[in-house]
């Protein structure tokens, strides 16, 4: 665990303590994180030396309670968690951002605010750095081209297109959240490369990709090794890594090493892979951010996105697309059934020859089997 | 092996006797007692934050390699709760002698 985590975990299972208090704990203990850290302690080593956190909690928390049990007229008023006013208003601003956010997730597919926003938004609230209005809120909701601005009383959030965030006028920055961030950088501007991995296309049968934000791109290429890489705004650190796992002929791609996604920042992933490898499957998972599949065929593609463009360009014998709100986009070669089902989004079969039995599209020999469910993106085949 | 609830006990005047041999801060503190007796970083702030309240002893941020780290001194209250502990020693070795008899009847 990294102090960041720690020091979050800590906060916010500590809510239930007056706000100075809180900031009182989270500050010792990240004064003896320093303090290990400056001795030559990694901040993984030094978190791991400190108790665990359940007790470090149930000890601060006890002591709190003996302390009020002790001096009955000294007993402080309980401080208004979830339920209260305020923890209602904080539900309904989350709640509404949650909606603008899904609205902006639909219009800009590909940029990575969700997690990012909310974390945010929450520890804000939660640390008390956002002030919510106490009155019952009049808030309104703006959403142009520029992005999404939400107001409720004095707190005003926006969202820019390209995914900056900005509370009451100003920037947040990510170090201005006491050191706990999330999501960060521009899909854009992703150069920073770590090699993951170069692995001998003969030991892999099966890729599976499990990514959280931005782009995955697996493609053919020259080379003869499976050249495995993630691209970040800033050089990464070793916890910030994705891991590699290849057991049994199954290889495994994970956005991140620990199960904790929320301190990671955003990553591109670019999976090479010689022209020749037919793979037995392929499968791509990811929250946000396009796929790509260009150059290569095999048996069973199946890829998942919850908002973000496909491309395929390749014959697979069993292709699944599965998106919620980008376009797809196959190149499937001439033999092909088709199923495509979405809510909004178009079909536009360009120039091939289709004859129509039933829900499939028929191309060819029909051998190739692809089933296309899109929320509201069109299919384009070429 | 001490007994919790004594060891306990004892813990607060082991964290004022270190400040009594100079200011220090709470990484320290813990160093400083580790060979004596043994406490958790957990352990010990409930107990700095007591001995603070019973105005024991008093704490001030100093700038270290760029960030803040909470010093912490040693009062005349702390000086003299140390005092009413080694007082009360006799007695308790009063009590010690007659739980040692009563193993040898």
């Amino acid at each position: 665990m990294t102090k960041r985590d720690f020091l979050y975990t800590l906060e916010s299972r500590l809510r239930a303590l007056p706000k100075a208090e809180r900031e009182e704990t989270v500050a010792y203990y990240r004064e003896l994180i320093d303090d290990m850290t400056e001795e030559g302690l990694s901040e993984q080593e030094a978190v791991a030396r400190l108790e665990d956190i359940d007790l470090i909690v149930g000890r601060i928390l006890g002591e709190k309670g003996a302390q009020s049990g002790e001096t009955p007229s000294h007993k402080e008023t309980p401080q208004p968690v979830a339920g209260s006013g305020r923890g209602c208003l904080r539900a309904l601003v989350i709640a509404a951002v949650a909606l603008v956010l899904i609205t902006l997730i639909l219009s800009y597919a590909g940029v990575a605010v969700v997690g990012r926003v909310f974390d945010r938004l929450d520890e804000q609230i939660l640390s008390g750095n956002i002030e919510l209005p106490e009155e019952e809120m009049a808030s309104s909701i703006d959403i142009s081209e520029e992005g999404v601005e939400i107001r409720a009383g004095d707190f005003e959030l926006s969202v820019s297109e390209s995914g900056g965030v900005k509370i009451n006028g100003e920037k947040v920055d990510d170090m201005q959240i006491g050191g706990l961030t999330i999501l960060s950088g521009d899909p854009d501007d992703l150069t920073a490369e770590h090699l993951l991995g170069e692995i001998d296309p003969a030991q892999v049968r099966e890729l599976d990709i499990d990514w959280v934000a931005a782009e995955v791109a697996v493609e053919a290429w020259e080379g003869d090794v499976i050249r495995i890489a993630e691209w970040s705004a800033a050089p990464l650190d070793d916890g910030h890594y994705g891991r590699l796992l290849l057991e049994g002929g199954e290889l495994s791609v994970d956005y991140a090493k620990g199960s904790n996604g929320k301190n990671l920042p955003l990553k591109k992933l670019t999976v090479q892979i010689p022209a020749d490898i037919e793979l037995r499957s392929l499968s791509v998972d990811t929250a946000s951010g396009g796929v790509s599949v260009i150059g290569l065929n095999g048996g069973e593609l199946d890829i998942d996105t919850a908002s973000g463009g496909v491309a395929v360009e390749g014959e697979w014998a069993d292709c699944s697309v599965e998106t919620a709100s980008g376009g797809v986009v196959l190149a499937p070669g001439s033999d092909f059934t088709l199923t495509f089902e979405s809510a909004s989004g178009g079909l536009h079969t360009g120039d091939h020859e289709i004859v129509r039995k039933g829900k499939a599209y028929i191309s060819g020999s029909g051998k190739n089997r692809i089933e296309v469910d899109t929320a509201s993106g069109g299919l384009t085949l070429k | 092996m001490l007994d919790p609830q004594i060891k306990k006990g004892l813990l607060e005047v082991c964290v004022l006797s270190v400040l009594r041999r100079g200011e220090s801060h709470g990484y320290r503190i813990i160093k400083d007692l580790a060979p004596v007796i043994q406490i958790s970083e957990s352990t010990l702030y409930p107990i700095l934050r007591r001995l603070e309240g019973a105005g024991c002893l008093t704490v001030h941020s100093v700038e270290h390699n760029g960030r803040l780290r909470k010093i912490y001194r040693i009062t005349e209250a702390g000086i003299e709760q140390i005092g009413s502990f080694l007082d009360g020693w006799p007695e308790l070795l009063q009590i010690y002698e007659f739980i040692r008899k009563g193993e040898t009847l």
